[in-house]
């Protein structure tokens, strides 16, 4: 017997190519569906379990979809706008915990979340090196910030306005990193966390500059009229806020205007969820959603569109597996000579079909264990890996 | 000293062609070299598959050391010829995936457990066949020649009593058919076991006993039928 | 399509491994002692009278005001692990703009009467840039001198405390009843002083004294003084010149001046009297806040009694 798997794998070995050709097919045929469920199923989950995780999200009316995404993954354009004072209003009702973001802002391609501390309790989300964020100006990277840019704790990070012609006055801003989370899998690896206020001062709402009742601003000021200073655009706006020049930092007009793009409501219990619900139901401006019923709407999408995309992967198998018989069937034929010549020397009729039959589990053997590492690695890695391509393809 | 080898009244045809061989009688003794000749299609390599039981003639039997291969069952056949019978062919039949020495020890991997193989000796015939450095090597990166030597010594390694060559010469070139056929009557010569070799080069007859020609038998089957 | 790539890649979200679900603020949670931090000497006055041992205050060690305070990295980091952070408001911590701090965890103790908050005349308006013209403005920050805001500050402070371990409501309560009693006493003694001295022009060293002016009646000029440092003779021209008119006998200073400050105002007549606002602690470690309340009182009610004595 254990002639037939010598000569078995004597032949598999020789025709090496043509062997992981097979196996790699094979390893295809159980991966693209398997692999695709695995892959369909994490996503799912991982979508799932980051809504479900966000009671509540309050935003400006618009669609309910990219206020989510937007809100949970940092994805999708960004939404109209809310105000600040829309979030003291539902802050006031005292009905649960809220927390602002402000998602306006990017620096090289990752998002920028202006919030509060709350957020990385709320996330769970822990320090790998540095502190939490203190002064205005500071930032925190996530882990694959970190690891993508290399920034570490002590380098500064550029902001990149909203638009190009954000006439409101966005000016970049230099921002220090402070601090590194720990890896959490989730959307806040790739953001870059600034407090609140830092994002308004990318807004232009609040601004350093010279103080202007010195002596030596005497060169930017244009008109003095009593109290009254108008001084000229070469007042120095601050690109970088340094501990030097902190305390001339302040924000402009009534802070109730300043924008944020969603705010995240954790109600104390279920009957303060279902009065606040209530409460935005019918509200003009403002929509408060329950994330993890609009994403299981989305996954509804998925779901029916995964049922095509597997129907032709089940094509795609189907194909996969007649083309493999026929590599199979061919190589046979190629081999007839050889096969014949073994049964003339002596071999039995079975000794030959063993070692045919030999090749072919052990090819399909090696196909399904490939198939199958394939799926656990996809299991694993298989998001991010994709992610990271689609990332950099876009 | 009695016949090795006998036929009698053998008659055999394929069943989807015209093609018949009828022999009256064959008796060949032990260690004697036989060369059998004819033109193609005469039904030379058909005899030598008849004798090797590689084939079952219609009626007759063929005896081989007092045992008839036409009564044995089929598994028996089959281990009689892998014990008593050494098979040379034109196309030398090598496993391409296989090594000199594997190729070699055929035999042995169809029929043995692996423990009992007989390296020693296969590497023994290789080295008198010139093939001491090619153990490793494959077939497709051999000469005709060499390939014809390794598969003679795959049909020696069982160190048969009756040696079959199927035109172990017609691949080859001058220098290498002196080669194998010195390797083939060698070994019959000093192992006292039978050579049948169906050839058409005139220039070897000479180191035979016996020529069977098989313009005679088609002569004699002709005369028959008349 | 934008909008089905960004689907496409919030489905593709790295789900690799099972995030760490303990973080270091929920094991923050589960520690039993509270800290509170606080940003001035009445504030923790006050959070010690109503927690006493329920918690442990916060105090960043300040040289001269905390007014002018501003923390460092270390010191906001203590502020953010506190588990209650007890603010004066009133712009008092105007360092408050560009840090960031745990908002739920903050108690602006003035919130109640922010209505009330006395904004100075000296702020700056400018204009420049797109949004135009705006206002840097100062707001008077010493409200606890107002006794009853000193009360309403206080009572913020005990129902934050409350919110923070409401296993000890009772307690609170009890003991913010007792400083409240202490608080309104203080009050009322200010209340009879600010009337009988209605009427006597009074001179007052630095603007810190607008909320204590305007609870108890008491008029007069604000300089801008400091005890410590000997006026040039500008400010002794321009007090002469003001004290013309005003002829104020008394001078309320917020520390004892140098000697020589004393006697050169002796000469024109002007008596001392220290009203010591007790924002800080520094040297005065013998008496708590309710002991110099006391003594600024006693301070107080010697003037237009007995010249000679006050201030001593």
């Amino acid at each position: 017997m254990k002639g037939v798997w010598h000569l078995a794998w004597r032949y598999l070995c020789f025709h090496k190519y043509k062997t992981l050709v097979l196996v790699a097919s094979i390893g295809l045929i159980v991966f693209i569906p398997t692999g695709l469920n695995v892959l369909v199923k994490k996503g799912s989950e991982q979508l799932t379990a980051r809504a479900e995780q966000t009671p509540l999200m309050l935003g400006r009316v618009g669609s309910p979809l990219e206020l989510v995404l937007n809100g949970l993954y940092f994805q999708s354009d960004t939404p109209p706008p809310l105000n600040f004072g829309d979030y003291l209003a539902i802050k006031d009702m005292d009905m649960g915990q809220v927390i602002p973001l402000h998602t306006g802002f990017r620096s090289r391609g990752f998002p920028i979340i202006g919030t509060r501390l709350s957020y990385f309790s709320f996330r769970h989300l822990a320090l790998q090196e540095g502190r939490w964020l203190g002064f205005l100006g500071e930032a925190v990277i996530g882990a694959s910030v970190a690891k993508e840019t290399g920034l570490q704790v002590g380098d500064t990070i550029i902001s990149a306005p909203e638009t190009a012609f954000n006439l409101a006055g966005a000016y970049p801003l230099k921002m220090t990193i402070v601090g590194v989370i720990g890896k959490t899998s989730t959307p806040d690896d790739d953001a870059i966390i600034v407090d609140l206020k830092t994002s308004w001062v990318m807004e232009g709402l609040g601004h350093g500059h010279t103080d202007l009742s010195k002596d030596d601003a005497s060169g930017f000021i244009l008109n003095q009229n009593g109290k009254s200073i108008i001084a000229n655009a070469a007042v120095n706006q601050f690109q970088e806020i340094t501990p030097e020049n902190i305390r001339s930092f302040h924000f402009h007009g009534n802070n109730g205007t300043y924008p944020l793009h969603a705010v995240i409501v954790i109600p104390k219990d279920q009957k303060h969820s279902a009065l606040l619900q209530g409460r935005y139901q019918s509200h003009a401006a403002l929509q408060l959603q329950n994330p993890s019923s609009i994403i299981g709407k989305l996954l509804e999408t998925v779901f029916s569109v995964r049922q095509y995309v597997l129907i032709g992967a089940f094509l795609m198998v189907l194909s996969a597996g007649a083309m493999s018989v026929l590599v199979f069937m061919l190589s046979q034929q190629l081999r007839a000579h050889e096969l014949v010549a073994m049964k003339k020397i002596g071999a039995a009729k079975s000794f030959v079909v063993g070692m045919v039959t030999c090749e072919i589990v052990m090819v399909l053997v090696s196909g399904v264990l490939l198939g199958m590492i394939l799926t656990l690695l996809s299991e694993k890695y298989g998001l991010v890996f994709l992610q990271s391509i689609i990332v950099s393809g876009v | 000293m009695g016949d090795y080898l006998s036929i009698k009244d053998l008659e055999f045809s394929y069943p989807d062609n015209q093609f018949q061989l009828s022999i009256k009688t064959l008796q060949v003794r032990r260690g004697e070299r036989i060369a059998v000749v004819g033109p193609s299609g005469s039904g030379k390599t058909t005899l030598l598959n008849l004798i090797a039981g590689i084939v079952l003639p219609d009626v007759g039997t063929v005896t081989i050391g007092g045992k008839s291969v036409v009564a044995m069952p089929e598994s028996q056949r089959r281990q009689f010829r892998i014990r008593n019978i050494g098979l040379v062919f034109q196309n030398f039949e090598l496993i391409e995936y296989l090594t000199v020495l594997e190729n070699i020890l055929l035999v042995d991997y169809i029929e043995k457990p692996v423990a009992v193989m007989r390296v020693e000796r296969a590497k023994v015939l290789a080295e008198k066949a010139g093939l001491s450095g090619n153990f490793y090597r494959y077939p497709h990166q051999l000469s005709q020649g060499e390939k014809q030597r390794v598969a003679i010594c795959r049909a020696l390694l069982t160190e048969p009593s009756l040696l079959l060559a199927d035109e172990p010469t017609g691949n080859l070139d001058v220098n290498n058919k002196e080669n194998v056929m010195s390797i083939l009557l060698d070994y019959a010569a000093s192992n006292d076991s039978t050579l049948i070799t169906v050839t058409h080069d005139q220039n070897l007859l000479h180191l035979f006993d016996r020529i069977i020609d098989f313009n005679e038998l088609i002569a004699a089957m002709e005369a028959g039928e008349r | 399509m934008k909008r089905y790539i960004a689907v496409l890649l919030v489905f593709l979200m790295g789900a690799c491994s099972e995030v760490e679900q303990e973080t270091s603020s929920e094991k923050a949670n589960t520690d039993t002692s509270v800290f509170v931090a606080v940003t001035n000497y009445p504030l923790q006055y006050f959070v010690t009278r109503i927690a006493g041992d329920s918690v442990i205050t916060y105090f960043p060690e300040i040289e001269g005001d905390p007014v002018f305070w501003k923390p460092s990295s270390k010191e906001l980091q203590a502020f953010q692990q506190a588990g209650l952070i007890v603010l004066n408001g009133a712009s008092y911590e105007s360092w408050l703009p560009y840090v960031t701090l745990p908002e739920d965890k903050m108690v602006n103790t003035s919130y109640s009467f922010s209505n009330q908050l006395i904004r100075e005349d000296q702020a700056l308006v400018h204009k420049h840039g797109p949004e135009g013209e705006h206002e840097h403005g100062v707001t008077a920050f010493t409200t606890w001198l107002d006794l009853q805001q000193a009360i309403q500050q206080a009572a913020a402070v005990k129902d934050a405390l409350i919110k923070v371990l409401p296993d000890k409501a009772g307690l609170f309560d009890k003991n913010f009843t007792t400083l409240q009693k202490e608080l309104l006493s203080l009050d009322q003694r200010l209340r009879s002083i600010g009337d009988r001295l209605q009427h006597t022009p009074l001179l007052f060293s630095h603007p810190v004294y607008q909320y204590f002016q305007r609870r108890y009646g008491f008029s007069g000029h604000v300089l801008h003084w400091e005890p410590d440092i000997m006026p040039d003779e500008g400010q002794w021209q321009e007090l002469t010149q003001l004290n013309g008119e005003l002829k104020a006998q008394w001078m309320i200073w917020e520390d004892q001046p140098l000697t020589d400050i004393t006697r050169r105002l002796e000469t024109l007549n002007i008596h001392t009297v220290v009203f010591n606002p007790a924002s800080n602690r520094n040297g005065n470690e013998k008496q708590d806040f309710i002991a110099v309340m006391n003594t600024n009182v006693a301070n107080l009610s010697a003037i237009g009694r007995n010249n000679l004595e006050a201030g001593k």
